[in-house]
């Protein structure tokens, strides 16, 4: 098995649903996140505030980031195991997120050898 | 993250909604009435909190004592901010007062009764007489019920940007007004009560009057204003008789949700109800509020109608039901609120105990019989009577007003059905059973 990650790629939910909406669309995840847990593929998880700073260049110049063009921003990221990127494609498939306009990145997390 | 299975909780259906309309009611006494759009950002941001935290970390063990922990950091950080605390003051000589009270005032929020205050402390404040009464209602739905506009407007058959509206003048007049935030106390709260308990009836009518497999929505509504009366009888402004016998109407008119849709979705009428269907738990709760509403001498209207639902409720079918107990509650219930719609109710009762023939001589006595004119059930029932009674050609010309007037596709199917009943007499035809 090897390691995936997944990054969260915008998808914000719509800060005016009713609460009921957001309820629903809460258990969405969290019913997504304990499949993974269930069926053992998951390592690790975490949100991520979407505000920040980006320090770049030679310079190290500080902005506020993320960058002030881009539209999407990352919001979170799982780590999940896989057989392949096929499979891991697959399984990503699974998340809540598409319904809201995201999309979830899915990248090889290098196996290193000793 | 987690390495090893956490335990997994669930939620309980609605919590979200349930929990917001208590934490904006207990915000709302500490911030002011003035600040209650404050109080539900707070809210709305706990909820967006845990949508963004719970897939990651699982939903806690405690969902709503999460909810509440993060409203209060939230309120915290407010009332800490100074700027923010300038505009939260009704005036600027409360300023001071404000940083000094509010924050021990913060962390005792949401404790068990003082919940239940605020949240009684709020539906006075959305019943205020100084709003309109469609107003109260949206409100009420709104803070309390945890609706959101576009499913207030559902509810209501109304189109979202009116209720939108509706909300924003509403809570403009709350700030205005300096509306206060507390339970009417001596001879205040008698009216003030009644106040509640009309929005509450008239929300319980709105969520039950239509079809609800169109409309889920609409038994959330009727569940919410049980809720909210619930909490009124629990407390000691609420323990009034008319309280007890509203809870008792709407028991009694809840009882009967499974049945009233056949397998189409359409209403089916008392008659037609697989009674087996009741929920008799529901009848029995209904019974014991009915008892409760018996004391003092005071008999209204809402006693009266809950004392005609009470009699269907315990009718083992349409045919046994006690047709005269019904309109002699019908006759009371005309002496305190003559209306047109009430006799004509009273008729239809008087024909199932005395025949068609009387309760059409019933009908042609009722005073201000033309408001009925455009109401569909007047001609229906005109009409339902003429047939039994076996003027065919006046019950066609009354059935066909009625179907004219009719406002669903279910009210005309079944109307126009009776109809070719009519028709089939006059005719000669051998007549089919009319199926409702």
């Amino acid at each position: 098995m090897k390691e995936f990650m997944f990054l969260l790629w915008g998808g914000y939910p719509d800060p005016s649903l009713s609460p009921e909406q957001m309820q629903r669309h809460m258990q969405k995840w969290t019913a997504w996140v304990e499949q993974l847990t269930e069926s053992g593929r998951l390592r690790s998880g975490l949100p991520l505030e979407r505000a920040g700073k980006l320090v770049s260049g030679p310079n190290k110049l500080v902005t506020d980031g993320p960058f002030p063009e881009a539209k999407e921003v990352v919001g979170g990221y799982f780590i999940i195991s896989a057989h392949d990127i096929n499979e891991a494609v697959e399984i990503s498939k699974g998340c809540p997120i598409f319904a809201d306009g995201g999309a979830v990145e899915v990248r090889p997390v290098m196996e290193m050898s000793m | 993250m987690r390495d090893e299975r956490p335990d997994v909780h669930s939620i309980a259906d609605h919590l979200f909604r349930r929990e917001s309309g208590k934490m904006v009611s207990a915000l709302t006494r500490v911030f002011g009435t003035h600040n209650l759009v404050l109080a539900e950002d707070v809210v709305q941001e706990a909820l967006v909190q845990a949508l963004r935290q719970w897939p990651f970390a699982g939903i806690p063990r405690n969902p709503a004592g999460w909810l509440y922990q993060v409203a209060k950091n939230k309120a915290i950080d407010i009332v800490r901010r100074e700027q923010t605390l300038s505009r939260l003051a009704a005036d600027p000589s409360d300023v001071a007062a404000l940083s000094r009270t509010a924050e021990p005032l913060i962390h005792e929020l949401f404790l068990g009764e003082e919940i239940k205050d605020d949240t009684l402390r709020m539906m006075f404040t959305c019943c205020h007489p100084a709003l309109p009464l469609e107003s109260q209602i949206a409100l009420t739905l709104k803070i309390l019920g945890g609706f959101s506009s576009a499913e207030i407007a559902r509810a209501l058959l109304t189109q979202e940007a009116a209720i939108q509206k509706r909300l924003y003048r509403a809570k403009q007049r709350i700030r205005e007004e300096r509306l206060e935030f507390e339970v009417p106390s001596g001879a205040e709260l008698s009216s003030r009560l009644q106040a509640v308990l009309s929005v509450l009836y008239l929300m319980f009518n709105e969520g039950y009057s239509a079809s609800f497999a169109e409309h889920p929505i609409r038994r959330d509504v009727c569940l919410e204003a049980m809720r909210l009366c619930k909490l009124l009888t629990e407390h000691p402004a609420g323990s009034y008789p008319s309280v007890y016998a509203l809870m008792a109407l709407m028991c009694f008119h809840a009882a009967r949700f499974d049945a009233r849709l056949d397998d189409s979705g359409h209403l089916l009428m008392l008659k037609s109800q697989d009674r087996s269907r009741w929920d008799r738990n529901l009848i029995s709760e209904g019974f014991r509020y009915l008892e409760r509403s018996a004391s003092g001498g005071e008999i209204d209207e809402i006693h009266l109608e809950a004392g005609i639902a009470a009699v269907h409720c315990i009718a083992e079918s349409y045919e046994k039901t006690d047709w005269t107990g019904i309109v002699h509650l019908y006759d009371l219930l005309l002496t305190i609120k003559p209306s047109p719609v009430v006799a004509l109710n009273r008729a239809i009762a008087l024909a199932e105990g005395q025949g068609p023939t009387a309760a059409l001589a019933a009908l042609q006595h009722i005073p201000d019989r033309d408001v009925l004119e455009t109401y569909p059930f007047y001609p229906a029932t005109l009409g339902e009577l003429h047939l039994r009674v076996g003027n065919l050609d006046d019950a066609a010309r009354h059935l066909e007003r009625a179907i004219a007037l009719a406002s669903s596709p279910a009210e005309k199917h079944f109307l126009q059905q009776k109809l070719n009943v009519c028709r089939d007499r006059r005719a000669g035809r051998p007549l089919e059973h009319p199926t409702a």
